[in-house]
């Protein structure tokens, strides 16, 4: 097997191969990575209809929780809809596996083969979840703007959160939050140079995810201290920070203060993959259980 | 017969046992796992109840807080004697794995748990979920909740039969991987059907609620056990709903059946 670099874990900097070849092959994976989820009409009806179903009695519970108290202003029963439309939205484009696909890919020795291609192994794990992203966002957003166009009074309410904020943080918020998806996935995925299995830690993320996303309540209903603590995860960046900004409930300096500690969050998550990498692959003896 | 079935058990908990142990760390994921999804959705319960004003549909916080533990009583159960098996029947079929669970000399879905494990792993969640569904048994019983006999009795029908809608659901959401080249998110489309069944039916509008109670009956998971044992229902409604469950469960089995009488031998996994 040909040395692999330990110093970069994208390994970009490697001069044997062009970037042309690069840029040509991760197009064509990730092409093949669509055509391969769109082969499966089925998983994917399956997916949406049952997404569909679960949020809708979901939204029916907070919908009542918010209309039976006349009292309370922090959240109208419509802003509730908004939140878990969008909410809905943003989990099922990160829905992706590729925390187990690595785990498994390193357990069963397939590395071994991913790593020869002519280009590096986390970009094709990089690429195959943003085009999971781009698959599922094809599909889910109709089913959005569906349910935003009948639900009387969603448009306006989503208009209204739109018109507060400039238009460039809704793209940043959403990059970051795709790139804090992908990114913590992998770490999790590159556990499997270490332990026989990812599976538990994985399940690990998955509880932390719903805690701290703000997929299952709205993330600021949490007490402060608390909401505080879920800004310093990248889990409060794949759901509740896109979903707050593009319902403008997120002001413009506490947008910055937020994407700010975002990018730092992504820094971290970006060196810990680099260390898991570095350690990982020179230990990696490409004998698969 | 009987002896052989519990034989077969015996030997199914021996081996689960010993495999799950293999991966000791399996014990602490789930126990961090399981611990973590307790309170995210013991939070998100709260914080709705919460901002509700302190009562929804007609239920007190901690009567919500009921529901939804005996809803995480039933889930712990459902993911240590029943997850291992019948979410691998997406993989079974794809891959042709499915021909040797077929070849056993007993009931398709028997076999399938048979070729599977017991998650023994997670048994001590439902000891916590357990502790957890008495705690606020006894918070109820202090602000003056009285139970008789009877009532306990409905909460355990009632929980069995929801036991039974479960796992009917799951069946529901699995048997199609039967019908398709590949189907592996049966796994994902269960865990979001029953995530419904920790509300109180109340909070649905008429027809999600009758939808939940006849046609995917998961009220009878928690809501319907809970409001037996709080004596909300009366006992026609209650044996209105222990039927629908029955003939849910019982429909769900033979529809495994139809699927596994199609499994044709000649997928691949490729």
């Amino acid at each position: 097997m040909r040395s692999h670099s330990h110093r970069d874990p994208w390994e970009l900097s490697r001069s044997s191969v062009a970037w042309t070849t690069v840029v040509n092959a991760s197009w064509l994976y990730f092409t093949q990575c669509i055509q391969a989820a769109l082969l499966y009409r089925s998983s994917l009806a399956l997916f949406v209809v049952t997404e569909a179903f679960a949020y809708a009695g979901f939204i029916a519970f907070w919908y009542k929780a918010a209309a039976s108290n006349p009292n309370q202003t922090f959240y109208t029963p419509l802003a509730l809809v908004l939140y878990f439309a969008l909410a809905s939205f943003h989990h099922g484009i990160q829905h992706h596996t590729s925390s187990r696909d690595i785990g498994s890919d390193i357990r069963l020795g397939k590395l071994s083969y991913a790593i020869i291609r002519p280009f590096p192994y986390l970009l094709q794990a990089l690429l195959r979840s943003i085009a999971f992203t781009i698959t599922y966002g094809v599909l889910l957003l109709p089913l959005l703007v569906i349910a935003v166009k009948l639900v009387p009074g969603l448009s306006q309410e989503l208009a209204k959160g739109w018109s507060i904020i400039p238009w460039w943080q809704y793209p940043i918020a959403i990059v970051i939050g795709i790139m804090a998806s992908c990114l913590i996935r992998i770490v999790i995925g590159l556990l499997a140079f270490d332990m026989s299995q990812v599976w538990g830690p994985d399940t690990l993320f998955i509880a932390l995810y719903y805690s701290a996303s703000g997929v299952i309540f709205p993330i600021d209903l949490l007490p402060a201290t608390l909401l505080a603590a879920a800004q310093w995860t990248p889990m409060y960046y794949m759901v509740g920070f896109p979903v707050l900004t593009l319902m403008g409930r997120i002001s413009n300096t506490e947008f910055n203060e937020h994407a700010s500690r975002g990018l730092i969050v992504l820094l971290a998550t970006s060196a810990i993959v680099a260390i898991l990498w570095r350690r990982g692959i020179k230990r990696f003896e490409a004998i698969g259980i | 017969m009987m002896r052989f079935y519990l034989k077969l058990l015996k030997q199914l908990f021996s081996l689960s046992a010993s495999s799950m142990l293999a991966y000791r760390s399996n014990v602490v994921f789930f126990f961090l796992f399981e611990s973590f999804f307790l309170m995210a959705n013991m939070g998100g319960m709260f914080l709705g109840v919460n901002l509700a004003g302190g009562q929804l549909a007609g239920w007190t916080l901690d009567e919500v807080m009921f529901i939804s533990s005996l809803y995480s009583v039933g889930h712990q159960l459902f993911v240590t004697f029943c997850m291992g098996g019948l979410f691998s029947t997406g993989w079974f079929v794809w891959s042709g794995r499915m021909d040797y669970v077929l070849l056993k000399p007993l009931h398709p879905l028997l076999a399938l748990h048979a070729a599977s494990e017991f998650v023994i792993s997670n048994i001590p969640n439902i000891i916590i979920n357990g502790c957890l569904l008495i705690v606020f048994f006894l918070k109820l019983l202090a602000n003056g909740l009285t139970v008789s006999l009877q009532q306990v009795g409905g909460l355990v029908l009632f929980f069995s039969a929801g036991m039974a809608v479960r796992y009917g659901v799951a069946l529901l959401v699995v048997t199609p991987a039967f019908f398709a080249e590949k189907l592996a998110e049966g796994e994902d489309a269960y865990w979001s059907l029953q995530s419904l069944a920790k509300y109180p039916t109340g909070v649905f509008p008429r027809a999600m609620q009758w939808v939940f109670t006849f046609v995917l009956p998961i009220a009878t998971i928690a809501a319907v056990p809970a409001d037996v044992f709080f004596g909300k229902t009366s006992m026609a409604s209650g044996a209105t709903y222990l039927g629908t469950a029955v003939l849910f469960s019982w429909l769900t089995v033979k529809f495994y059946e139809l699927g596994a009488r199609r499994y044709q031998s000649v997928n691949t996994g490729a």
